[in-house]
Order: C-alpha cells, then structure tokens, then sequence
C-alpha cells in the first residue's frame, strides 16, 4: 500500500498544480468535473472499480486511504460522487450490456448522474414511491415526481425508482429503470435549501416514455437493486466520524490558542464534545478494522451514523454560540452557514428518528408499532 | 503487568467462560442472600473465580503466580463480574491493591505479597481517598506511623492488609498496613451500594511498611487505571441492564400490545444501545493503551470515564423508567445495579471531574 500511496503523492504533485493553473481559482461545476476527469484517467477516481471498467480493483481500506492523501493533498471536491460510488456499482451488478457502458463515461463526467429515489411521500419511508412506471408496450410510461435529487440541476441521467405493479405489497411493486433527463417530458427544478444552497432538484415525469431496455435488473425488484447501491458506501459512515474528530480536535485547539476568553460552562460543553468525539472515533476505527479483516460490520453503521449526525449537528451550534453576536451580523457567516447547513445531519439518509427505529427493530428485534 | 497478550477471539472464549461459570454461581438469588448475610463476601465464589479461573492473579506476572495478563484481560473480568453483580473484591484487591504494589516496583513486596493476592487466598483493600478536609499523614517515628481517615474503602471489612496513600517529609507515599495493627479502626458506612461494602478506616499512629519510594507517578498511573476498571464495571452492567429493559420491553403488554412497539420505548432503547456500544468501543481502546505511556493512559482513562460515568446512571435510570412501576420494587434487580453504578460514578472522578481534567490537558482553563 506504501507503493501505491507514493505514486498517488506523485500523481497529485503534478496533477493538482496543472488543474490549478488551468482554472485559477475557478470551483465552477465544469471545473470541478475537469478534476475529476483528470483523476479518472490516473485510476485514482475509479480506484475501488474492476480493472476493466477502468479501476484498480481495491478494497476499501486502499481506496480510505487514498481519500485520505487526495483530501490532505487540497484537492477539491469530486462532483459526481453518487455517479462513482452508488451508480456505477449498481450499473456493473444489474446493468445489461448498453447500460454497462455508462460506467467508464461516468467515471469521465462525460455522464452526471443522480438517483431519483426521495418522493414528497417517500422520504424515510422510501418504499412508499408512488412515481409510476405502467408498462405499454415495449415502453415504460413515467409520471409522478421526485424530490431531494442530488446533483439533480447538473445529471445527464437518472437511476429512478418507480412503481410498476401498483397491486403488489410496497417493496414488491418498485423497478429500477435508467433514462436520459433530457427524454421528452422531464422538468427539472431546483430546491433553494435553507442555507442559500441548491444542491438539490425536484423533477416532474409527466407521460415520460422509456423503452424496456432501461430496466435496471428484474421487473419489480427495484427495491432489491437499490438496497445494493446503498450498501456499496457502507465504510463512509466510519470515515465522517473520523473526520469529526479531528474537526473537533481542531475546533479546541483553535479556541485554546486563541485570545477569546471562554466562560467556564463553554469550556466544558467542548470538553464534553471532545471526550464524545475520542468515543466516536474509537468505534469508527474499531468497524474499519473489522472490515480491513475481512469483517462485515452490522449495527456499527447505524449507531455511529446516529451518534455522528447528533454531535456533527452540536459542533456547528456550539460554533454559532461562540461567535455571539457576530453569528446573526453576516460578519461571521462560515459560524451561520455551518449552523444552517447542520440541519440536515439529523436528517439526510435517513432521519435520527428513523434510525432508531431501526436500531429497535432490526438490531434489538423489538415489535414494530 | 502487560498490554494486550491475547486476541480478541481469546478474550471473547475467555468471557465466555467467566460468564459461564458466573451464571452458575453467583445468580441474583445467590446476591441477595449475601447481601443478607451482611459479611460483604460470596467466600465459594470467590474461591471458584480466584482459584479456578485465576481471575484474582490476571494482572500479576507468571513469577508470582499469576497470570501474566493485562487490562484487555481484567477489563472483560471485571465487565462480567459487574453484571453478575458477585459479591467478591475483584477491584478493591485484584486490581486497585495489585497494582498499587507493582506500580510501586517495589520487588521485595511483590515477592512477600503478591503470590497470596494470585491465587484470592489474601484480600487486601485500596485506602486512597482521604477523608473530607483531610489528609494521611506517614511520619517517621522508629517506624513509618500512619496518621489520618480513609473513606469509601472498598471491601474494608474483609481485607487483611491496606494499602495506603500518605503524605510523608519526602513527598507521596504507598504504605502497607496490617490489618491487625495498633490503632486501626475500621468503621462500616451505610454503603448505598449493596453488593460492595464500604468503611471508614482511621489510622492512629498505625505502623506501615513503606512499599517502594515516591508514589506520586504511581499514584497518577493508578488512578488512570482505577477510571478504566469502573468503567469496564459500568459498561457491563450497561449492557446487561440494556438486556432486561428490552427484554421487558418486548413481553409487558399495555394498551393491547408491547409496549416496545411504542416508539418512546423503543427510542429509549435503542439509544440504551448506541451508549452501550460507545462504552465498548472507549473501554476496548482505554485497556488497549500501553500502561508505560503515562500520558496516554491519563488522557485515555479520563475519556473513558467522562463517558462512562455520564451515560451508565443515565441507561440505569431509563431501565427503571422502562420498566415503571415493577422497576421501583426493592424486589427488582434494577436497584441493585443503578447502586453499583453510582458508586463506580463517583470512584476516582465523575464526569464532570475528569472532564475538568481534560480541560486542563486540552488548555481550555483560563
């Protein structure tokens, strides 16, 4: 692994300086998918994928590591994310020979594409999808709407989930399908979140038109097909938690270093932040191991998702505190835009509130309601 | 003693086994009738754990008769005898009186005291903590007297020797006093917990036998090490407490159905066990420090202990919660733990202390 992360060190010490001299400054979407361009022809984009898709073939404590060098290295963001780690795995597993050839374009950016799972009517309960995909033919016909879509503004495609049997139970009934966003009858709008931001999309079906080819695996197994694309990031739980910790780590250093003086109560709200910090980081490592030992790690995932989206959420008030009045001026807005932008850590993939009900019945096999 | 010597599969066989041999000899009906008895002392099951599985002798080296191992080891001992709720000295002598002669390194004592403490035949008690506004005073007449008031000694009332922390011309210092001396008088208190006896131990003029030189890194590294022994203790009865309130959870029916099926229960629970499995994971990391690295096991211990000492009464209150009304019954067991838990709280810095710690280490005070 030494070997490898020494060519990465090469790599991104000609890489990096090159992309920064072609964009000056520039963290536009183009950009930052040129970047990635860059790092998906040095295999380092593409790490975890077969050799023959144009990867490395790595397990994930190789591909942790080399996220580990690229973000110390102050490479910028990757922008198609969910296209690399969640859709392509899904397209290689499930995908027939037209859909397989997605994968290297998606790798190049040359294809964006986001999932179109949330519903107004399906969020935590994401089995609940009403987006109808009626079977007509040798086409599928797709009406209905999706909410929350991811890079929704930027894709050229879509993994959409929809229902194709209305009369079966709610996990039977769904499909997986593909489609371009720029099939006739697709409306895409984008979300203002409360931070400023539009990360997200909402998009409008109406009469949309597929042809069979699109089904991604088996008719009505949608459900099946998705829970594997979910499943491939099942190590990046462990990773933000690491990262909280050296966030707050950073945090206290700051403030001891600093002239500010602290009241005794913020001393210890940072000490305690600090000693569930350590906490979190030891069990993230402890489920890494396990997986670096060949392990499959279980309620890990969901406790330390629960444990990291409550804390994630308290650093950033414990910021806005500290930045008083400044907070609420615009004289401190990175305190004001991490304390907004928090708000979601209790609820992306998965609200608190949904978690522990599935710690309860999943995990400690307790009656559902 | 050492780090880690085993692996985590032969540290899972090996709670097995203590587990096992607990479930047998120390079930709550036999708890209950040796808190009765009043003597602080389950004497069969004692002897089975000490002798049989050389539970007392884990920490001590092969030398003296013991087992060679370390924390990791003693940490699963001390999980499983917490949630056993036995009524043996396991802290006080096995762990808080064994390491205060090794931390000593004081080679005479471990030759004269060590074998008798490896195979459970010795108790001895741990006397630290000095009376309120108090201290031990050790002054060297034509022998080391000891002068001063220990509380909260664990196991007093059954222990032969005391160790003893005291104050001499020349700094701390750890001393042995016979049980049997002149001038020692050993005071029951109303213990609130039930499984572990405490006394007032006073000390009048006692004559010691000074164990090693200066004690002050010792008596840091011990404290370290006596935080991460009570929070192995809260995190076994954590767990097991999480086991009965789920259990009830599942069966006790109101209002036509379990009353698990109702989310305020079952959030109750499922936060019981995200608490339970950080306190694993901070006890597995704590145990796993190098006890050479002083600083290290300060900082970890302190970690540990703000955790466990936060989180342990909080899971031991929801299991009463829980369980309503049936909870508040002297006849439940749930009392009997949340007891144990605001005692092992308490010992060698609640949360808030150790927390004021490591604002100190962080440089978080003015």
């Amino acid at each position: 692994m030494d070997d490898l992360l020494a060519e990465l060190r090469t790599w991104l010490s000609d890489a990096l300086p090159k992309w920064k001299a072609k964009w000056n400054g520039d963290t536009s979407w183009d950009a930052l998918c040129d970047w990635q361009r860059m790092m998906a022809e040095g295999k380092w984009a593409t790490a975890s994928w077969p050799v023959e898709y144009g990867g490395r073939g790595l397990g994930t404590m190789d591909v942790l590591a080399i996220e580990d060098v690229v973000a110390a290295s102050g490479a910028p963001q990757i922008p198609g994310m969910i296209g690399l780690k969640n859709v392509a795995p899904t397209l290689m597993k499930f995908g027939n020979d037209e859909q397989r050839k997605s994968v290297v374009r998606i790798g190049s950016t040359d294809e964006v594409w986001c999932q179109g799972f949330s519903e107004p009517g399906a969020g935590s309960d994401l089995a609940n999808v009403r987006a109808s995909g009626r079977l007509e033919g040798d086409e599928f016909v797709i009406n209905g709407q999706k909410v929350w879509t991811s890079n929704g503004m930027h894709a050229s495609h879509m993994q959409l989930l929809a229902r194709t049997n209305p009369d079966a139970p709610k996990h039977k009934g769904i499909s997986a399908i593909t489609l371009s966003m720029k099939t006739p009858g697709v409306e895409v709008r984008p979300i203002k979140q409360i931070n400023g931001g539009a990360e997200f999309a909402e998009v409008f079906f109406t009469d949309v038109r597929v042809p069979v080819a699109n089904l991604l695996g088996p008719l009505h197994e949608g459900w099946m097909v998705t829970m594997t694309t979910l499943g491939h990031e099942r190590a990046g739980v462990a990773v933000f938690a690491g990262r909280l910790e050296q966030r707050i780590r950073g945090l206290i250093e700051d403030v001891a270093k600093g002239d500010t003086r602290i009241s005794p109560v913020v001393a210890d709200e940072l000490a305690e932040m600090y000693v569930e910090a350590r906490v979190l980081g030891a069990m993230a490592r402890q489920m890494l191991n396990k997986i670096a030992q060949g392990g499959t790690p279980s309620s890990e995932q969901s406790v330390i998702k629960m444990v990291w989206s409550e804390l994630s959420q308290r650093v950033d008030t414990v910021v806005m505190g500290l930045a008083g009045v400044e907070g609420v001026t615009g004289d401190n807005h990175a305190a004001a835009l991490g304390y907004l932008s928090a708000r979601s850590a209790t609820i992306a993939a998965g609200t608190s509130d949904i978690v522990k009900n599935i710690i309860g019945d999943r995990v400690l096999g307790l009656p559902r309601d | 003693m050492k780090n880690a010597t085993t692996t985590e599969a032969e540290r899972a066989e090996f709670r097995a086994s203590v587990r096992d041999y607990l479930s047998n000899a120390s079930p709550e009906t036999r708890v209950r009738s040796v808190i009765d008895s009043g003597t602080g002392l389950d004497e069969s099951t004692w002897k089975g754990l000490a002798a049989d599985l050389g539970i007392a002798g884990l920490l001590i080296a092969e030398e003296y008769g013991g087992q060679g191992m370390g924390m990791p080891e003693m940490a699963v001992a001390l999980e499983e005898a917490a949630r056993s709720l036995a009524v043996v000295p396991l802290l006080a002598s096995s762990v808080l009186s064994t390491l205060a002669i090794q931390l000593s390194g004081d080679e005479e004592a471990f030759k004269k005291y060590l074998p008798g403490l490896a195979d459970g035949s010795e108790i001895m008690a741990f006397a630290g903590l000095d009376g309120a506004g108090t201290t031990t005073l050790a002054r060297d007449e034509t022998f080391w007297g000891i002068y001063g008031t220990k509380t909260a000694v664990l196991n007093a009332n059954i222990a032969s020797r005391f160790l003893v922390v005291a104050s001499t011309p020349d700094g701390t210092g750890l001393f042995i006093v016979d049980g049997s001396a002149g001038g020692v008088v050993v005071n029951a208190q109303d213990a609130l917990d039930l499984t572990r006896p405490t006394a007032l131990v006073t000390f009048e003029g006692s004559e010691g036998t000074r164990v090693g030189g200066d004690f002050t890194d010792g008596l840091k590294s011990l404290l370290s090490l006596g935080r991460i022994a009570t929070s192995a203790e809260l995190l076994g009865i954590s767990e097991r407490l999480m086991e009965i309130s789920v259990d009830y959870a599942k069966t006790r029916e109101q209002f036509g159905k379990p009353i698990g099926a109702f989310q305020a229960i079952k959030h109750r629970c499922s936060e019981m066990f995200a608490h339970v499995e950080s306190m694993r994971a901070a006890v597995a990391a704590a145990a796993l420090v190098d006890p050479e690295d002083t600083a290290a096991l300060h900082e970890q211990a302190l970690v540990v202990k703000a955790y466990c000492a936060r989180f342990a009464p909080w899971i031991a209150e929801a299991t009463i919660q829980v369980h309503g009304g049936i909870g508040y019954t002297w006849e439940h067991v749930a009392h009997l733990y949340l007891r144990r838990v605001k005692t092992d709280e308490v010992l060698f810095g609640d949360a808030l202390a150790c927390r004021d710690e490591l604002q100190e280490i962080l440089g978080l005070t003015a």
